[in-house]
């Protein structure tokens, strides 16, 4: 692929004609589903859609499930057969899935306030509906904003976003055919601090090469909050204009 | 949530008298609002989502891709739904696929996925149902009927095709054209099935139940729509405890209820796709 693709330009620009530091179209939506939900969002980016439902807080539908001094989060993740451009249908149970769950879940138990809601469960959904690069930082980003909209206090917004390194040129905000040309990580900041709660890096990478694809990642993930409270305090101000709660 | 005794007898008897009354004031052959979308997803050859009032809501993706066959006339579909909540392979996702699978196969004449002699398209329809209150079958059923309408399949490249019908056969692996606009709708000369599900409570007949209505309700049934007319009838449990026996006068009941929602819905979802 990489071989017939130019992935970077020259002059700088990517195959979608992003400079280096550039993050793809970003569009974000919550309280899209009002009645089966407490708290719902849509997010797209790039060409990436990931549909996030969250249901709770809420009282335990198993015993299991009862932590006495926190609440108890639990991550579904499900990709739509259709949603690459091979259909491709994965198990349930397939251990890629579980692994992003498993992250997800381990991040929001740090990032939300849990104390507040000892004896208690939150059950975060998520459709990917499309995905083209990027589907752990969507899902995060998704996440994020759906536990906003269910009103579950928080430090401050978790913001994902990917970085890549092509020989000596950080890009930032991947798409699925940069992600098969080089190595990248996912990064998640808490807000925007410089608090680092995740970081996924699976391909080698040599070690003086982290750190600029990191402060690149860092910069992404600021601006994708930006972006993501922009949102949802034109949500907020449209609620209280309508006067609907 | 159970009903209560008394719910349950209090809907039971208001369903079952002449003329009977429904919890929401509805007509016994009207649906609830539903909130439709097609052509939602880049990455497939058709799509839709459809949201119900309750909160049901079903994204259905079609993807075509080219098989090579040894036996001409099959029909190659395969329709996969997941249902949140539920395990893979519960009864719920069974029924809803085999029926769907069935009545399109039945339904889709072999030509219209026709590469050349050898190829083939192959049409797997795939859904997600984000979540249901009520039965699932119908909200499955209509978003895949309009996912099938909104389905294009490329054209193969002109420059490929030679000067008559034999060099075109004679083609290896069919080679298409790039440009997406250059692409046949697959509905142009077929209409998808569709399929509904009535409730039967006593002697009345009623379609688009709420799920406190399906607890009450004897069975239900469901039909298969296909070119202006019912083409098939299976009788469905709707309950884990339901009696399933009806009259002979209830299932011709509910299967004229059945036709005539069903004319309404291919003309509305028809609508939808155009506009």
């Amino acid at each position: 692929m990489a071989s017939r693709i130019e992935i970077y330009s020259p002059e700088g620009l990517r195959i979608d004609g992003r400079r280096w530091n550039e993050v793809r179209h970003f569009r974000c939506a919550i309280n899209t589903h009002p009645v089966s939900s407490d708290g719902s969002s849509v997010i797209e980016q790039g060409n990436t859609k990931v549909i996030c439902n969250v249901i709770g807080p809420a009282e335990p539908t198993l015993r299991s499930r009862v932590i006495s001094d926190r609440v108890s989060i639990s991550v579904k993740l499900v990709v739509a057969p259709f949603s690459m451009i091979e259909r491709r249908k994965r198990p349930q149970n397939d251990s890629r899935i579980q692994e992003m769950c498993s992250s997800i879940q381990h991040m929001f138990e740090d990032a939300v306030i849990a104390h507040l809601f000892p004896r208690s469960q939150i059950d975060v959904n998520l459709y990917i509906v499309a995905q083209d690069g990027g589907v752990l930082q969507a899902c995060i980003n998704a996440t994020t904003l759906a536990l906003i909209d269910a009103g579950v206090p928080m430090y401050d917004y978790v913001c994902a976003c990917t970085a890549g390194m092509l020989d000596r040129e950080v890009l930032l905000d991947l798409n699925r055919i940069e992600e098969s040309a080089m190595p990248f990580l996912t990064m998640a900041t808490i807000g925007g601090t410089r608090k680092v709660s995740l970081l996924q890096l699976e391909m080698t990478v040599q070690f003086d090469r982290l750190e600029p694809m990191m402060a690149a990642a860092m910069s992404g993930c600021h601006h994708i909050r930006d972006l993501m409270d922009s949102e949802v305090r034109k949500h907020g101000k449209s609620r209280l204009e309508r006067g609907s709660f | 949530m159970p009903l209560s005794l008394t719910e349950e007898s209090y809907l039971s008897v208001s369903l079952s008298q002449r003329p009977p009354c429904r919890p929401d004031g509805r007509d016994q052959l009207q649906f609830r609002p539903i909130d439709a979308a097609a052509g939602i997803l880049p990455t497939t050859n058709g799509s839709a989502r459809i949201r119900l009032d309750d909160g049901g809501e079903c994204i259905v993706g079609v993807k075509a891709e080219v098989i090579a066959v040894s036996r001409p006339d099959d029909v190659h579909v395969e329709v996969d739904c997941d249902i949140v909540g539920l395990l893979p392979s519960s009864p719920l996702q069974n029924l809803l696929c085999s029926t769907l699978e069935t009545a399109i196969k039945n339904s889709l004449p072999s030509r219209l996925l026709r590469i050349t002699t050898k190829y083939r398209y192959k049409i797997f329809v795939d859904g997600i149902i984000l979540d249901h209150v009520s039965h699932p079958l119908t909200l499955f059923s209509m978003t895949t009927y309009l996912a099938l309408l909104d389905t294009r399949l490329p054209r193969l490249a002109p420059d490929s095709i030679g000067g008559n019908d034999n060099d075109k056969d004679e083609i290896g692996i069919p080679q298409f054209s790039s440009d997406w606009a250059d692409s046949d709708r697959l509905c142009m000369s077929w209409s998808p099935p569709l399929v509904q599900l009535a409730i039967i409570v006593g002697k009345n007949v009623f379609v688009d139940a709420t799920g406190e209505e399906a607890e009450v309700s004897d069975g239900g049934l469901l039909t298969v729509w296909h070119d202006g007319r019912v083409v098939g009838l299976r009788v469905v449990k709707t309950r884990d405890s339901s009696k399933q026996v009806f009259s002979i006068n209830s299932i011709s009941n509910a299967v004229e209820v059945l036709a005539s929602a069903s004319r309404d819905i291919e003309k509305a979802l028809k609508e939808i796709r155009t506009s």
